[in-house]
């Protein structure tokens, strides 16, 4: 296995849709994290995802997975990744043992050992079909599947939406126990910030097509925050400091991107910290700079 | 799929045992009054023949497995996994070869069973029928699963079912100039026999139009083998071409 420092590189992907381009896309997953891409519904997470995995060719841009070329090397790279969809892609008529036996002829490092003891975990039925498994259950199959054949990267574009809290939680906890494993790493997109606050690392908002921020989690959270002021002081701070601010009949709550800065620059703001959910909602927004 | 395809085999394997039993009838049982009677006789026979033979033949198409892929989004997730785009071709191709063969076989051994209990000998033109039969079920299948490949959409694959109707171009092609030549040999036999009855000239009509049928499919089988070959081939390449194809 080849040295490697980041798990997947992109620099520059673009891809032209009619009415909807991925515009210069460029972000790092460094080896052993968890990479939240985040972004509201149509923002570009799957096109990104997909661009990644080769299921649709981009216009522009370079793409390298474990330092490889993802076209060039694509058979090398496939055995060491493993993918999980929003929607179960397994036939209906099929069951669990069945998939086992599919996956043991693709990969060269399936466990069998591996895979019964994760449907052990997931108390999922060996013999049943596939279309008579709950949601959960089927991304749980899926996910099962995914970790059986010691992939060193999971690839997951909204594995998490639609399952319940309790399913979600027990997900979780599988994944950060994959990353014990350093030279495993996970790109995870969602719009469910709930889950990446509680495990990502490492963060990429899109919105638009376009990569607003990427980087460690913590500091993206310790650098923003949430402003509060009164209207008038509101009117005092300048538009270049701030993000986008959300106006009520009480004042004003203003996200912004340095709160040293800030604080250095006004002195006295009250400076709340903020969640992914809320810097997403302000980003979302930024373009208004006011909004209600 | 597999289960689904063991249980139409069963099904069909049931169907050829219950000809048998047609045939046996025929020979020696209730049915024993039809041997006095040629016409009838061989109706029972190619029935006996021809039914099992297009059941088989069915087997052949598998559309509804391209159709399953694209529902559950296999395909896609397809695109994710280290098989090259060649290899999966391939083993796709080499299974349509031994359903191919299975079902061909299982024609031949109902075709020699059905002749031992007749007492028929057997007629390699019977065969070549055979041939022919699962030559145009492989090429209504490669249209219709080529079609379905290339389709991105439920309604795409959905239209792409009706795709085998282009076969209706050459077919009606070569209906007329059918249709003419028999037009041709009815007017020269009405010439020849112009103090025949309706019902006798009905009945030599019938021997002329199938011993022209008869002349007509002899001229086709020397291409049905290279036929089957090359849709093998091209549907190799199709598949090969479709996997490695990225969507735009």
């Amino acid at each position: 296995m080849n040295d490697y420092k980041n798990a997947i590189e992109i620099c520059g992907v673009t891809k032209k849709y009619d009415g909807f381009t991925l515009n210069n896309v460029s972000f790092n997953v460094p080896k052993g994290s968890i990479m939240g891409f985040i972004g509201q519904n149509g923002a570009g997470k799957t096109t990104t995802i997909r661009s990644i995995l080769n299921i649709i060719s981009v216009d522009e841009g370079e793409i390298k997975i474990f330092g490889m070329d993802y076209i060039k090397d694509e058979a090398a790279i496939k055995e060491r990744i493993a993918v999980v969809f929003d929607e179960i892609p397994f036939h209906d008529s099929f069951s669990a043992t069945n998939m086992a036996k599919i996956f043991k002829g693709i990969y060269e490092n399936w466990s069998d050992e591996t895979f019964l003891n994760y449907l052990d975990r997931f108390q999922l039925p060996q013999k049943k079909k596939i279309g008579n498994f709950s949601k959960g259950m089927k991304m749980k199959l899926q996910i099962a599947c995914a970790l059986s054949h010691n992939a060193e990267l999971l690839v997951m574009d909204e594995a998490t939406t639609g399952l319940d809290p309790v399913v979600r939680s027990e997900i979780l906890d599988i994944f950060l126990e994959y990353l014990q494993d350093e030279t495993h790493s996970i790109l995870m997109s969602s719009h469910i910030t709930s889950d990446l606050e509680k495990i990502a690392d490492n963060v990429t908002f899109i919105n638009r097509g376009e990569i607003l921020i990427s980087g460690y989690k913590d500091k993206i959270l310790e650098d923003h925050g949430i402003l509060k002021c009164s209207k008038r002081d509101y009117r005092d701070i300048e538009p270049d400091d701030f993000i986008s601010a959300r106006l009520n009949d009480f004042g004003a709550e203003i996200l912004i991107s340095d709160k040293k800065a800030m604080l250095k620059k006004y002195s006295g703001a009250v400076i709340d910290p903020v969640t992914l959910d809320e810097m997403m909602l302000y980003y979302v927004n930024r373009d208004k700079k006011e909004w209600r | 799929m597999k289960k689904s395809l063991i249980h139409n085999f069963f099904i069909a394997f049931s169907v050829m045992i219950l000809t048998w039993l047609v045939i046996l009838s025929a020979e020696i049982g209730n049915l024993s009054f039809c041997r006095d009677d040629d016409m009838a006789y061989n109706a029972i026979y190619n029935i006996c023949i021809f039914v099992v033979t297009f059941i088989f033949a069915i087997f052949i198409c598998n559309t509804d497995v391209v159709e399953s892929d694209f529902k559950f989004g296999w395909r896609r997730y397809s695109m994710c996994l280290p098989i090259p785009p060649i290899k999966s071709a391939f083993v796709k191709t080499i299974i349509k070869i031994i359903i191919t063969l299975t079902s061909f076989l299982m024609q031949i051994l109902n075709y020699a069973v059905i002749c031992a209990v007749s007492g028929k000998s057997f007629q390699i033109s019977y065969i070549m029928n055979f041939l022919l039969i699962i030559a145009a079920c492989l090429l209504s299948d490669f249209i219709t699963t080529t079609f379905m490949l290339a389709s991105k959409n439920d309604r795409a694959i959905n239209l792409s079912k009706a795709s085998p109707i282009v076969l209706m171009i050459p077919l009606l092609i070569i209906s007329r100039h059918f249709f003419v030549d028999i037009q041709k040999i009815v007017a020269t036999f009405q010439e020849e026999h112009p103090d025949m009855n309706s019902d006798e000239m009905a009945m030599d009509m019938t021997s002329i139009m199938l011993g022209y049928i008869k002349n007509t499919l002899s001229n086709i089988y020397v291409f049905i083998i290279p036929t089957i070959t090359i849709i093998f081939i091209a549907g190799f390449i199709i598949n090969a071409m479709i996997m490695k194809r990225r969507d735009k």
